[in-house]
């Protein structure tokens, strides 16, 4: 059983491992130590950082939704400045990729935090949050405008040599031009999905659920949305993908290299299940060997159609 | 490590008033769990409802593995619900001990009250043996909407002295459990009463206004707040409250609470619609 390799290679970037926690539900790691051993992950990526600490938005935050969670938290978090003094370093004794998830209001914004982040001790990437409404142009999300989201890609790789990957929004009509744009401004590699936009509404109160009014859909209602936007992107671009939304177990996983993932990453799944991305790390390695794959990169855009 | 696991349900005893007593095979679990912190249980099959819910634990009881926890829960949605549907033998997934419990008072000769509101009597009865085991005498104050939702009396260890407070009058003191407390810490000396400790626990409303009866009489307290949480252990940052003196920030009541000092919680800003 042992027997199967499980390293993917993504562009610049080698995890031991497909699979990867998810920003904004995996705190910045160390909150899962009483759970799971760290090393046994293919990567960590950590909540959102913006270049100045943001407290985020009022409760009520979260709401459930069959087979899901809507969240608008807000991007609440330490700043890059807390994350490099106080909490990449507490990563350092672990064996896995650490990826900084990034986040801005301006293009500035991104490209500051990316500066601060270039070159920093035992970070192995970037991921960009493009899902996020642009101050300076009127809300839209950054990922929805395929020209600004080149632009904004192509400022970023100007400041960092770092694994860069961009994380799409599933908020667009077709996500197949985002990733090429992403993929034109300098990408190594595309993550997705980020939360589709919805709300909950309180009809006896007539209110919405959510203090923010809208917020983002994750967990397993939307995997067939996500499955779907992973097959289309890898079939749009050439760059590698790690695929997510709604991934509950190793089986969710294989589905998504199956969709053409090269790397899964785990999100809600770590609320209610908090040591379950180390499982499924087992699970997929068993899950190989009884279908005789000796290498788990085989199964990537392995779909019989 | 923090126990996550599936575990048996051993009992699930209808305490009348949609309020029951659910006692789970968890030794490790309740091995080193203090009074006042929680554990996250999901009931039931496949992921609707997706996320854990929270309840304190009521009491560690002796099982066939070591020691069981017990909680006692009211229905109130879907959650609650599928959990009360299930029968001995039932398997739950759990995560816990999580939250910071409940401090003991340094000096055991100090008054103690033990405020509770509805549900919200969750943690004291394991509170009381730990307070009884250290020589204090506590006190509870216990405040429901009628007589037949104050339920679980009968869980407290021998020596607690009680007292009920009914919205309806239909048992003890007609009015609030607050009104108890304020009328209590008023007939102490100053000196006593500043010493005097309260836990609190309850709904929401109730412990803004008991934290207010606190501040007035300049007694000290702990309160048990209440919210929905998405993960319990600090990471989704949805159970948010503001601090007192905080005013860039949130404390999340899931790792930093769910208890707190009486006069940390800033109401004004947590109540604004
Ligand atoms: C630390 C702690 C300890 C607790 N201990 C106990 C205990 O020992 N016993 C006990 O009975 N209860 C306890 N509770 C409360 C308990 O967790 C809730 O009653 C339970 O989660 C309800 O779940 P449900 O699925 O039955 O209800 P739900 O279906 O979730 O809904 C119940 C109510 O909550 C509202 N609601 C649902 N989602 C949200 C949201 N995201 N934000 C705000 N409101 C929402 C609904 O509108 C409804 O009014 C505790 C809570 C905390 C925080
Ligand atoms: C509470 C919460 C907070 C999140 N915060 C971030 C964030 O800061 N940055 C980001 O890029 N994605 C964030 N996400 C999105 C997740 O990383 C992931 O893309 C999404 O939840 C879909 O995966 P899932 O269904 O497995 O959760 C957040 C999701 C949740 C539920």
């Amino acid at each position: 059983m042992s027997a199967v390799d499980l390293t993917v290679k993504l562009g610049p970037l080698t995890l031991k491992n497909p699979v990867v926690t998810a920003s904004g539900t995996f705190g910045y790691g160390t909150e899962f130590s009483p759970f799971l051993d760290l090393s046994t992950l293919g990567g960590i990526v950590v909540k959102g950082l913006s270049l100045r600490p943001r407290r985020g938005n009022e409760p009520p935050r979260i709401w459930e939704t069959p087979s899901g969670m809507l969240n608008a938290i807000g991007l609440q978090n330490v700043g890059v400045d807390a994350f490099l003094q106080e909490k990449l370093p507490a990563l350092l004794p672990f064996d896995t990729a650490v990826l900084a998830n990034v986040y801005g209001e301006r293009e500035e914004e991104y490209v500051q935090v990316c500066e601060r982040l270039d070159g920093a001790r035992g970070l192995a990437g970037i991921e960009l949050n493009v899902s996020c409404p642009n101050t300076a142009k009127g809300g839209m999300e950054f990922g929805v405008d395929p020209m600004m989201l080149e632009r904004l890609v192509a400022a970023v790789r100007r400041v960092t040599s770092l694994p860069l990957i961009v994380k799409l929004s599933p908020n667009v009509t077709d996500i197949g031009e985002p990733a090429r744009a992403a993929v034109a401004g300098g990408a190594d590699i595309l993550s997705l999905v980020n939360t589709f936009t919805g709300m909950g509404i309180d009809a006896e109160g007539r209110r919405p659920v959510l203090k923010n009014v809208v917020g983002g859909l994750s967990g397993p209602a939307i995997k067939p949305l996500a499955l779907y936007m992973v097959h289309r992107v890898a079939a749009a671009v050439d760059v590698p993908i790690m695929g997510m939304g709604g991934i509950m177990n190793a089986v969710d996983a294989v589905e998504f290299l199956l969709a053409g993932a090269n790397a899964v990453q785990i999100g809600t799944s770590n609320f209610l299940n908090p040591g379950g991305a180390a499982t499924m790390v087992g699970d997929l390695a068993e899950w190989c060997s009884r279908h005789r794959i000796g290498e788990v990169r085989e199964l990537t855009g392995g779909l019989r159609t | 490590m923090i126990f996550s696991g599936t575990v048996a349900l051993l009992e699930n005893r209808d305490l009348g008033h949609d309020n029951f007593l659910a006692v789970l095979d968890a030794p490790e679990v309740g091995q080193s769990m203090e009074p006042a912190q929680f554990v996250m249980v999901r009931a039931g099959e496949g992921t609707d409802p997706l996320l854990g819910r929270p309840y304190s634990v009521a009491r560690i009881g002796e099982g066939p593995n070591g020691v069981t926890i017990q909680l006692i829960y009211k229905v109130v949605g879907r959650g609650t619900g599928i959990m009360a549907g299930l029968r001995a033998g039932a398997e739950l997934s759990v995560v816990g001990p999580l939250g910071q419990p409940f401090p003991l008072p340094e000096d055991p000769q100090v008054p103690v009250f033990l405020v509770a509101g509805g549900i919200g009597i969750a943690p004291f009865p394991f509170l009381s043996a730990r307070l009884l085991a250290a020589g204090c005498h506590p006190r509870l104050l216990y405040g429901a909407r009628s007589s037949g939702d104050l339920v679980g009396r009968d869980l407290f260890p021998p020596g607690i002295e009680m007292e009920v407070a009914t919205d309806d009058g239909s048992g003890g003191h007609a009015g609030f459990v607050t009104e108890l407390l304020d009328r209590h810490l008023a007939a102490l000396d100053t000196r006593t009463r500043q010493r005097a400790m309260a836990y609190v626990c309850g709904p929401t409303p109730m412990m803004a206004a008991a934290d207010a009866v606190l501040a007035r009489h300049e007694s000290r307290g702990h309160l048990s707040l209440e919210a929905f949480m998405g993960c319990g252990f600090g990471v989704c940052l949805s159970c948010v409250v503001p601090l007192v003196g905080q005013e860039t920030g949130y404390a999340r009541i899931c790792v930093d609470g769910p208890t707190f000092p009486a006069g940390s919680i800033d109401w004004h800003r947590s109540q604004s619609p």
